[in-house]
């Protein structure tokens, strides 16, 4: 199943304060640009938990949440999807459990193979003490984070959310994927996405200009075929300026994303990007920044193992 | 408090613990307060010191993912017992697992075989961290959200609390909610270089060393109070309400003043809309580590004041399941709000001086606690909490 939520009454609709994404390639300059404490605990960590801290710092920049005063903000939460967590940290710590024994075994290494350890480092960089969520939905992950970060600001569990996906790429991942049969499934690449989500009448409130209204969003699991809903309902086909989707879309006979009715014929159509969980919200945030103000897009992501996500943007006068 | 057709409620709950499969080995083994840990038998653990573990002995032994086999059968249970066996009909089925090693049972295997230039094992497709949630979906033809929270030893938890927002907005009319994790050299070898472990695990106890870890799965049928009274079932339970907060302190340490344990517990007892003077019995986190245990007992006071809940751990009979650990421990809670008693916090011998405000469970007590809330941390500044109220 798969029912779009919202859009909402106005000032509780869902608005995009900031965004940003960080791709591998651009890690490096991303890093320099921490704050000092930050980029001190960034060096020190897994590559996925560098991709996350810089784009969370680029997102709550963005948002003008950046500045703190070292006071923990409980009502800030984060929600960060990975397919692959600490994947190259389990390698490392595999490795030299098998190398050397338990005495070749790292403390510090091992407490990082948790898949939340990159969460756990954005709580701390920017004292976010809300709720902390880290969860897996395989490739659709970063987009399912999405859904679910909208979901605790429409249930109350927090002001403002830090939503997203983070996935890095290595080669032992590479190893695992072509061993496991599913390479030819996944296009390599990594990356960060994040935003900062928010009651459109709480970010007026501070002055946030929003970047674009969240109009709908959901997850499912497409084990059977055709149980892909109608995430278009409520949405006119000229409202849809632009679609994301994993390869194939653009061909709703392909089957590729199955879906109740067809996509806009006029909408512009692009495969996702390379990239492992954080792709779809990419995908979306750089069709966002294209999409004529009032127009929506969408990107909608289907993990090989069965997950299901996907989401729509109306972008706002920027 | 949140009632009616809009509710959660739990329809069914499965269980393969240390004690064995299902729910009945699970309560009767904590009741008699029974220590189900032992030297590792079932994997080389000569090297490993400490080497003690509780291990579940009897079920899935030859399956490559033990996780998810674990996890599938605590489902099954949870499915029948629900009178939602073999699957869940016209339902809108969705899948919340936690866990901390996932489907990585096969990891050790394949990187010996890279290591040796060997062929690779088989399945290796199903290794994920996600591996064991898509194979519950997969086998019992989920079509709601799936997803696998990663708040490692807190993720069973918040298995409970994704499944509550679900029904509550209506994206799913039954979920199967829970965790699950297994043990092996990897993380055995990762606690014991942690000096996190010991031979025995006493929470709360003035001697604790560490903690044992353990392994099983539990699962729970969250369903909609309305999808449960359509179709007559009798709910078990309801999940009142639920909270998350972080650290937002350390990454291994717990916050040493209980920080995000409080912020999780009040946000769990604030969604229920109810009192801390409401809640009958807390089901700790309770690892047997100085710092953890140190920290529950602040964050319990600091929620709790002078109200003298009753609290106990089942950590020191069935040792720290990980990802599993909160699911268990919710399916302890369903039990407690059905009228069953409380069981003993196996392990203590001698409280703490640290702990002494908490009312801690020494023997079984058969009082009633008509609301009860679980709490669980994890590494990375990771806590959850629930609550459960009778049905």
């Amino acid at each position: 199943m798969m029912r779009a939520l919202g859009p909402e009454r106005p000032g509780e609709a869902i608005v995009l304060t900031g965004a940003a994404v960080v791709a591998g390639a651009t890690l490096a300059a991303a890093l320099a640009h921490l704050p000092d404490a930050v980029r001190a605990r960034a060096v020190r960590a897994e590559r996925v938990t560098q991709l996350g801290l810089a784009a969370a710092d680029a997102a709550l920049r963005d948002a003008g949440l950046g500045q703190r005063d070292g006071t923990p903000r409980s009502d800030v939460a984060v929600v960060l999807g990975t397919a692959f967590g600490c994947f190259l940290t389990n390698a490392e710590h595999q490795r030299r459990l098998a190398a050397g024994g338990p005495p070749a075994v790292s403390p510090r290494t091992f407490a990082a193979t948790v898949s939340n350890a990159a969460t756990g480092e954005i709580t701390i960089a920017y004292g976010l003490a809300g709720p902390a969520l880290t969860l897996s939905a395989g490739l659709a992950s970063g987009l399912a984070a999405l859904v679910e970060g909208a979901g605790l600001l429409r249930r109350g569990g927090a002001a403002a959310v830090l939503a997203g996906g983070a996935d890095a790429w290595g080669e032992p991942l590479a190893r695992w994927l072509a061993d496991a049969g599913v390479a030819t499934e996944v296009d390599p690449g990594e990356g960060a996405a994040l935003v900062v989500l928010e009651r459109a009448a709480a970010a007026q409130a501070r002055g946030a200009r929003p970047i674009a209204v969240l109009e709908a969003c959901e997850t499912g699991f497409a084990g059977e075929p055709a149980s892909m809903p109608p995430l278009l309902a409520g949405l006119r086909p000229d409202e849809v300026a632009a679609v994301a989707g994993p390869r194939g879309i653009g061909a709703p006979s392909s089957g590729a994303v199955p879906c109740a009715q067809p996509w806009p014929q006029e909408s512009a159509r692009r495969a996702l990007p390379a990239g492992l969980g954080e792709r779809g919200l990419v995908a979306l945030l750089g069709l966002v920044r294209e999409i004529p103000t009032g127009r929506v897009c969408v990107a909608v992501d289907r993990c090989p193992a069965g997950h299901v996500a996907a989401a729509a943007l109306r972008r706002e006068e920027m | 408090m949140r009632a009616g057709r809009d509710g959660a409620v739990i329809t069914g709950c499965g269980v393969v613990s240390p004690y064995g499969p299902g729910v009945p080995a699970f309560l009767d083994g904590l009741r008699a307060g029974r220590v189900a840990v032992g030297p590792i038998a079932r994997f080389d653990a000569a090297d490993l010191a400490p080497n003690a573990a509780a291990e579940v002995r009897d079920a899935a032994s030859d399956d490559p993912d033990r996780a998810g086999a674990f996890a599938l059968l605590a489902a099954r249970e949870a499915l029948a017992a629900a009178g939602l066996a073999p699957c869940a009909g016209t339902a809108v089925l969705a899948v919340a697992l936690g866990t901390t090693l996932g489907g990585m049972q096969l990891f050790e295997r394949w990187d010996a075989a890279v290591s040796a230039g060997a062929a690779a094992p088989s399945g290796l497709a199903g290794v994920p961290y996600y591996g064991p949630a898509v194979r519950l979906a997969r086998t019992l033809g989920a079509t709601g959200p799936v997803a696998t929270p990663q708040l490692a030893c807190a993720s069973g938890t918040a298995a409970l609390t994704l499944a509550l927002g679900w029904i509550r907005e209506g994206r799913a009319d039954v979920v199967l909610a829970g965790g699950a994790d297994f043990l092996c050299r990897f993380v055995v070898a990762g606690f014991n270089a942690l000096r996190a472990t010991a031979l025995s695990s006493h929470p709360f106890d003035r001697d604790r060393r560490g903690l044992v870890l353990g392994e099983g799965a539990a699962v729970l049928v969250v369903e909609s109070a309305a999808s449960a009274a359509a179709r007559g079932a009798r709910p078990l339970a309801r999940l009142l309400g639920a909270g998350a907060a972080a650290d937002a302190v350390h990454m291994t340490a717990p916050d040493r003043e209980g920080g995000g344990a409080a912020r999780a517990m009040t946000a769990a007892l604030a969604d229920a809309g109810l009192a801390p003077a409401e809640i009958g019995f807390v089901s700790a986190h309770g690892t047997g580590t100085p710092y953890n245990d140190a920290m529950e007992a602040c964050a319990i006071a600091r929620v709790f004041g002078d109200h003298a809940v009753r609290v106990n751990s089942i950590k020191g009979a069935i040792g720290h399941t990980l990802g599993a650990a909160g699911a268990l421990e919710a399916v302890l809670c369903v039990d407690v709000v059905s009228g069953g008693p409380v069981p003993p916090t196996a392990g203590l011998r001698t409280v703490d001086p640290a702990c002494e405000r908490l009312a801690l469970v020494r023997a079984l007590d058969p009082a009633p606690a008509p609301i009860t809330l679980s709490t669980s941390s994890g590494f990375a500044g990771a806590n959850a909490a629930i609550v459960l109220g009778r049905a």
